[in-house]
């Protein structure tokens, strides 16, 4: 009998989850097809690009990865810069920790794989459902959203080379990165934040190994930091 | 083998940074996380100024009117490939 309302919640949570997460799922898809493309473009191996998503874990630094190599950062270069895309899961983490505390371990480190920005958003929203509620609905939600990224990056891989050659598909990596930058810019500390960023990136763009990109993320946030932090006194 | 490498790399990196305070508990200093928090336009931003800086487009007016759009109608809350299309279509009008 125990088994058997445990197996219905579980059932119930997965419904749930995909019913919540189809919408979002849908929206990554034309993200993750134009990421495929721009991988197509980039020097990284169509492989490598392509299971990239599933290593990286976020479709942002996915792509921030690719932008990287394009503009012939070095490896310590893209690497930073990645994982400063990704930082915010530090915040996501810090936030979902309390709710997760009942989980098994293993559980936990998969929910930590797990957590890009539409994860964070849905599952936030349920953690009070109960522990084997929300892992089965963490884990419904998270293989819906992984698979059909993916899907839609395969499909972007597959279509790259069709697109006729007088497309400027090597714009679509910067192109995407001012989308997606322009609404994020709305506050003064952020406006500092992105003038800072890219203008340091540009002054050292002769510095090796791509480290201008490093030194300008840093130089960006800070600056951004500094104002929030000092710019009313 | 270095494309696997930095993917490699990045994967672990990131989740660590995940897992920090999920598998372990403790809270997140203010400071890390203001600077986190004004990372995001810091990235993008060097990132588009990386792209045309090492050579993905030049500044070129064509490059320089593709981006104008994109940031415009993005504002103005256009989809993402709205903003491709549109940003691709300046870039094949205008010379360079």
């Amino acid at each position: 009998m125990t088994i058997a309302i445990r197996q219905a919640r579980s059932d119930s949570a997965a419904g749930d989850a995909i019913r919540q997460m189809m919408p979002a799922a849908v929206g990554v898809v034309p993200f993750a097809i134009m990421i495929g493309v721009a991988i197509g473009e980039s020097p990284l191996s169509d492989v490598v690009g392509f299971f990239g998503g599933l290593i990286v874990a976020g479709g942002s630094a996915h792509l921030a990865a690719a932008g990287s190599i394009s503009a012939g950062a070095g490896l310590a270069a893209t690497v930073t810069t990645a994982l400063l895309v990704n930082a915010r899961g530090l915040l996501y983490g810090a936030a979902l920790a309390p709710d997760l505390r009942d989980q098994p371990t293993w559980f936990r480190w998969v929910a930590a794989y797990g957590l890009v920005d539409q994860m964070y958003a849905l599952v936030s929203s349920v953690t009070s459902r109960g522990a084997e509620y929300v892992r089965s609905f963490y884990l419904a939600a998270m293989t819906l959203l992984f698979g059909t990224y993916m899907a839609g990056v395969g499909t972007g891989l597959l279509l790259g080379p069709v697109i006729p050659a007088w497309v400027p598909l090597s714009l679509s990596i910067p192109i995407m990165f001012t989308a997606m930058l322009a609404p994020t810019v709305e506050a003064r500390p952020a406006m500092v934040a992105a003038v800072a960023g890219a203008g340091v990136t540009m002054l050292g763009a002769q510095l090796p190994s791509g480290m201008g990109l490093v030194a300008g993320i840093v130089a960006g946030a800070l600056s951004g930091a500094a104002i929030e932090r000092f710019g009313d006194a | 083998m270095r494309d696997l490498l930095i993917m490699a790399l990045i994967g672990v990196g990131t989740l660590g940074m995940r897992a920090l305070f999920i598998v372990r508990t403790s809270a997140l200093p203010a400071s890390l996380e203001r600077f986190v928090r004004h990372a995001k336009p810091a990235i993008l931003a060097a990132l588009v100024g990386g792209s045309m800086a090492g050579g993905e487009g030049g500044l070129g007016p064509g490059a320089l009117g593709a981006l104008t759009v994109a940031w415009i109608l993005a504002r103005r809350g256009a989809s993402m490939p709205i903003v491709l299309v549109a940003g691709m279509a300046v870039a094949l009008a205008l010379p360079g």
